[in-house]
């Protein structure tokens, strides 16, 4: 039995609650869906799965149309990990027209790998309840899934519009513009995006990558130096800085960038890779250039660039070693 | 810098008549010294031999990089050529070679290691080498490096 000012859950025919000192009345037949389902509530509130999910079946039993503990009993399922009764408790639900349990019946189609299933259920909750952003936000990640860029960024769209200052929405547009080849397009969206959210690291990094394809070597630099300024030590901005100063001649300075990248994502094959470059081009440090090259063929060990510099900066060592 | 930087027209054979890698090689070096960037070329020739003796530059896969720096080159510069029919370069993986990449670079720089990185990643990211295979002219033939260049910078 659940108390009636704390709800708590407590053993049948306990007479106080052990927790606020309520008195706790027996339930008349006429309280029992209430009562079982504020017990259901509570348990799940408690993590509770399995008793919960018993808890909704009893309520199930009583009122089948319980369209609410329907989707309970569904959420419950993802929250365990079971999508297959998942999908089919919150499929039934939706049946209802209840917009959160299409929200929830589209998630778990998501995390089950039914993209085009997801985005008909988001689809349903969006248009049953607009308010419901997360189902559009739902919509455009399972097109994005399947691969649908006409689809992800209509859904998109239609978030911008709702949500005129959320910077999200103009950030994957951005993304989607540039997947389509539209670059200029993309580079408008994602200056929209860091026009709501200066701070919107991945915008600012991927406003540099678009300048870029563009040719606009200068622009990403900026759009680089200034993610840099806002998050120093941001490993992604050192590399590309220190791949966009290479190309322009500014080889130390590229250096300064890579030995930051590399430090920042040791883990990363191409830091490793592009330093090891560097320092022979640049300084002709053998020793050290195998030194990272080593490194980045012990995260990669089968590219076959690397392979192939390696054994090119072996023979040379091998050579100097000859001629000294 | 660009693959498509330092590869100049004038320096791409399609169709190249040769029998063999040293003439193969000699005939790339002789396109490079028509383009301005080899001061001696004999000289880079010697070079080039000389590190094809130490270790052959065929890569696999049908393809070749011979590379050398020599005092003799003027700029870092690539030669590009298309076999009329594939050459023995003793590569590593023993099949003839259909294309061939020459890179030289001044003496005491290392950009060539840029360079040969450079194509190495373009050959085994993207299509190129199945698309050179297919040019039918030099023009062709630097779109279709370009193409495959801006590829890199968006990835």
């Amino acid at each position: 039995m659940v108390c009636p000012s704390c709800h708590s859950v407590h053993p049948d025919g306990t007479r106080y609650c052990s927790h606020c000192g309520t008195y706790l009345e027996e339930p008349s037949p006429s309280s029992t869906l209430r009562e079982t389902w504020l017990q259901a509530l509570a348990l799940l509130h408690d993590g509770e799965l399995e008793k919960s999910s018993r808890r909704l079946r009893d309520v199930l039993a009583l009122e089948p149309s319980h369209a609410v503990a329907r989707t309970y009993l569904g959420l419950a399922h993802l929250a365990a990990g079971d999508l297959a009764e998942a999908s089919e408790e919150l499929r039934k639900a939706s049946e209802s027209g209840l917009p959160l349990s299409c929200l929830f019946l589209g998630m778990a189609r998501r995390a089950s790998g039914d993209p085009a299933g997801a985005v008909a259920a988001f689809r349903r909750a969006a248009a049953q309840a607009p308010p419901l952003r997360f189902a559009l936000h739902g919509e455009a990640g399972a097109g994005l899934d399947l691969d649908n860029l006409s689809a992800a960024a209509s859904a998109y769209e239609k978030l911008a519009e709702i949500d005129p200052e959320n910077a999200v929405p103009h950030f994957w547009l951005g993304v989607i513009h540039r997947r389509r080849g539209r670059l200029d397009d993309a580079e408008a969206s994602l200056e929209r995006a860091l026009g709501r959210d200066p701070d919107f690291n991945e915008a600012r990094l991927l406003i540099g990558e678009v300048r870029l394809a563009q040719g606009n070597g200068r622009g990403a630099q900026d759009a680089f130096e200034e993610l840099l300024a806002r998050t120093p030590g941001d490993g992604r901005a050192h590399y590309r800085l220190g791949m966009i100063l290479a190309e322009t001649g500014r080889g130390e300075e590229a250096i300064r960038h890579m030995e930051s990248a590399v430090v920042a994502r040791p883990e990363h094959f191409e830091p490793h890779f592009q330093l090891a470059l560097l320092y022979y081009s640049e300084r002709q440090d053998l020793e050290r250039a195998l030194g990272e090259l080593e490194t980045a063929l012990a995260i990669e060990p089968n590219d076959p660039a690397a392979n192939l510099i390696l054994s090119e900066l072996r023979f040379l060592g091998g050579r100097a070693g000859t001629q000294s | 810098m660009s693959l498509l930087e330092i590869l100049d027209e004038r320096c791409v054979a399609l169709d190249l008549d040769s029998s063999d890698k040293h003439e193969a090689i000699s005939k790339l070096l002789e396109m490079l010294a028509s383009a301005g960037a080899l001061s001696e070329k004999d000289d880079v020739l010697q070079a080039v031999l000389e590190r094809e003796r130490q270790m052959s530059t065929g890569i696999g896969g049908g393809v070749a990089i011979p590379h050398a720096q020599s005092k003799g080159v003027s700029r870092l510069a690539v030669a590009l050529a298309r076999p009329k029919t594939p050459i023995d370069f003793e590569a590593i993986d023993g099949k003839p070679v259909s294309l061939i990449f020459l890179i030289v670079g001044p003496e005491e720089r290392g950009g060539y290691v840029r360079i040969l990185a450079r194509i190495s990643r373009l050959l085994y990211t993207g299509d190129l080498q199945k698309k050179l295979l297919r040019a039918r002219t030099s023009d062709e033939v630097l779109r279709i490096i370009d193409a495959e260049e801006e590829k890199l910078k968006v990835t």
